[in-house]
């Protein structure tokens, strides 16, 4: 992004009711175009927000980082350059770079480190933090010449890392991939020394953007895909099947197509990850099966469901793979050879992430591997995760049962099922899980409100605060945890402002069971629901109906009496459990 | 492509939204009252970006005015 266009975004009018956010940017360097380039990309990541950039003191980041700690920003995004461990690191100080000094600024910077760690640290406890570290190449201190990694440097990146690492296991902060950020600002391009010189400002525009956009991805990350299809012939193993066979196909570096086993290699590794993987192929099913059974294929193909073998269109396969794992377009990822498939896919699924496999092009097929990666980047690994595919197979399995068994009400099926939910109080804000449910959960969501750190933590504070974290299993296995609920309890009335439950739990009166619950264990009278329509909420909408006018003004309100006579039996057995 | 002056123009424009476009032609560090040092510096940055020159600190004196800064960057573009 170049300054102008910053500028742009920075100057275009919000309405005046744009909710605020407030980022504070602590650094030592003199933040000029940083703070524009920061609240822009922040702008293009939150278009209906007002982003409010703080900053502090030049020179001053251990200061400033109190400031960000005292002032309890929506998020912080701190800077960490050589010059504010050692002044004699940067430019605009002058304390001597000869061999004597190394020694205490080799002291200087580890006890600086130690510093910023605890203010980071304390920091982190009130507000997620984005943490970048030096980008500026140290200035010529050491009298190795410039190709030789001398001892003292080597003991300065150790120091670094070492704060790294420890400042990566707080809670809270995330750091900034510096790999990542030398592909897109090559080291040798970011320092302007006219500009350090004249106004402490260190970055040339282009650097500058450059870090601003990372931290904003990391201050507002966009939400991770969750399901992969893909296409087999040439995509998931080089070659036809229809010509080759099951055993012609190839993923071999002496075939030279291993790429495919990287492709493969990758998915498997994706699975594990919680990531849904499904297949849309046309082809002969049986020889597909024949091929997905081997012995040597790296992608396991108990990892894959569904697979839809058929010579129809592929947006109907696909179709079909989106009704099995219950999710959007936009969250699913398509990857073909064909760029004719991909073209009839995108035309009747607009919002879903369709890319080539360049069969043949090693070096673009890798790009591809990293870019899926990206598409799919997530924080940390649940329980949930791991769980996730056989939970969507024994959903189908479960889905597939209640249809068959058509004669038989849904309740007695469920009481056959076990199903068993168990609820606990949401432990904290930092509980990742609720964490993650309440902020990207789209169909069964009151309101679509998506809550920040702190904004969860102050649900969980607040006077009268009721909160509940759902796990449901049943015979066919578990689904994890699976709704959040918050509110408040004033007198006889609950209020519900939160209530998203993932779209694998739908269809087993789940929704009706924690009504019930909460009506019996709070021994409430009413449950207000400050209920919005969303885009994409008709699942709960059309649960709602059943009990209350959806289409009246918000909040809208549910008798417990009305709620009684109306529920189906419930069968589900209810285990109480602390999540703490 | 727009010329020289109206490039400049959008520079201005861009650092002081809410002057028109008669107002940036006659404006200069007396007439703008938000026209500091921090306006200095990025309109120094947006010329360098959009020119792809480099103005370095001693010409820094003459950008003090819209007629300065044109007559500045005539003398530095060849070819304009």
């Amino acid at each position: 992004m170049k300054l102008a266009e910053a500028l742009r975004i920075v100057q275009t009018p919000q309405p005046p009711n744009a909710e605020k956010f407030s980022v504070y940017l602590a650094c030592g360097i003199f933040p000029l175009h940083l703070s524009t380039f920061l609240a822009a990309h922040l702008r293009t990541c939150l278009p209906d927000r007002t982003i409010e950039i703080h900053t502090g003191l030049y020179g001053d980041l251990t200061g400033n980082l109190a400031e960000l700690q005292k002032s309890s920003p929506q998020a912080g995004a701190v800077i960490v350059e050589w010059s504010d461990l050692d002044p004699r690191l940067g430019l605009r100080r002058l304390g001597g770079w000869g061999p004597s000094v190394l020694p205490d600024i080799q002291t200087g910077v580890h006890r600086e480190t130690e510093l910023l760690l605890h203010l980071i640290e304390d920091a982190a406890q009130s507000t997620p933090l984005a943490v970048c570290l030096p980008t500026i190449p140290l200035p010529p201190i050491f009298n190795q010449p410039s190709q030789q990694f001398g001892l003292e440097h080597l003991q300065l990146e150790t120091t670094l890392n070492d704060f790294a690492v420890r400042a990566a296991q707080i809670t809270g902060v995330k750091i900034l991939n510096r790999q990542r950020l030398d592909a897109v600002s090559l080291p040798s391009e970011r320092l302007d020394v006219q500009s350090e010189l004249s106004t402490g400002f260190p970055y040339r525009t282009a650097h500058a953007s450059r870090v601003a956009e990372l931290l904003a991805g990391l201050i507002q990350p966009r939400q991770p895909k969750k399901g992969l299809i893909t296409d087999l012939d040439d995509t998931l193993w080089r070659g036809l099947l229809d010509e080759l066979g099951a055993r012609g196909v190839s993923w071999e570096l002496d075939q030279r197509s291993h790429i495919h086993a990287l492709y493969q290699q990758l998915l498997q590794a994706l699975s594990e990850s919680g990531i849904l993987l499904g297949v849309a192929s046309k082809n002969e099913p049986g020889l597909v099966a024949e091929a997905l059974a081997r012995q040597d294929l790296l992608l396991k193909a108990n990892r894959i469901f569904p697979v839809e073998v058929n010579w129809g269109l592929k947006s109907q396969s696909v179709g079909r793979i989106l009704a099995a794992w219950n999710i959007g377009a936009d969250a699913v990822v398509f990857v073909d050879d064909s760029p004719m498939e991909l073209a009839e896919v995108k035309s009747i699924y607009p919002a879903m992430e369709c890319l080539r496999f360049p069969t043949n092009l090693e070096q673009e097929a890798y790009n591809l591997l990293r870019e899926l990666r990206d598409l799919f980047g997530r924080q940390a690994i649940l329980e949930e995760d791991q769980i996730r595919t056989a939970s969507v197979r024994s959903g189908s399995q479960f889905h597939q049962q209640t249809q068959s068994e058509a004669a038989q009400p849904l309740e007695d099926f469920l009481g056959q099922v076990k199903a068993e939910l168990t609820v606990g109080l949401v432990p904290s804000a930092k509980e990742p899980r609720a964490f993650e449910l309440v902020n990207k959960t789209n169909q069964f969501n009151l309101n679509g409100r998506r809550l920040d750190d702190a904004e969860f933590e102050a649900a969980l504070n607040r006077a009268g605060a009721v909160s509940l974290l759902v796990s449901y299993q049943d015979k066919y296995g578990p689904l994890g945890r699976i709704a959040v609920l918050l509110g408040q309890l004033e007198s006889s009335v609950l209020k519900l402002d939160t209530w998203v439950m993932s779209c694998r739990a739908f269809s087993r009166q789940i929704e009706h069971r924690c009504l019930q619950y909460l009506f019996e264990s709070l021994d409430v009278s009413e449950i207000e629901l400050e209920f919005r329509h969303t885009p994409r909420n008709r699942p709960i909408c059309e649960f709602l109906a059943n009990f209350a006018d959806t289409e009246s003004t918000t909040p809208i309100r549910i008798q417990r009496d009305i709620f009684m006579s109306r529920k189906p039996r419930l069968s589900h057995k209810i285990n109480e459990v602390s999540y703490a | 492509m727009p010329n020289l002056e109206e490039r400049l123009k959008e520079c201005f424009s861009t650092t002081f939204p809410n002057l028109s476009s008669d107002e940036i032609l006659r404006c200069s560090t007396a007439s703008v009252a938000n026209w500091d040092s921090l306006a200095t510096v990025t309109l120094v940055s947006l010329i360098e970006e959009e020119f792809a020159i480099t103005i370095a600190p001693e010409e820094y004196a003459y950008i003090v005015s819209f007629d300065l800064v044109n007559q500045c960057l005539k003398s530095k573009i060849v070819n304009v």
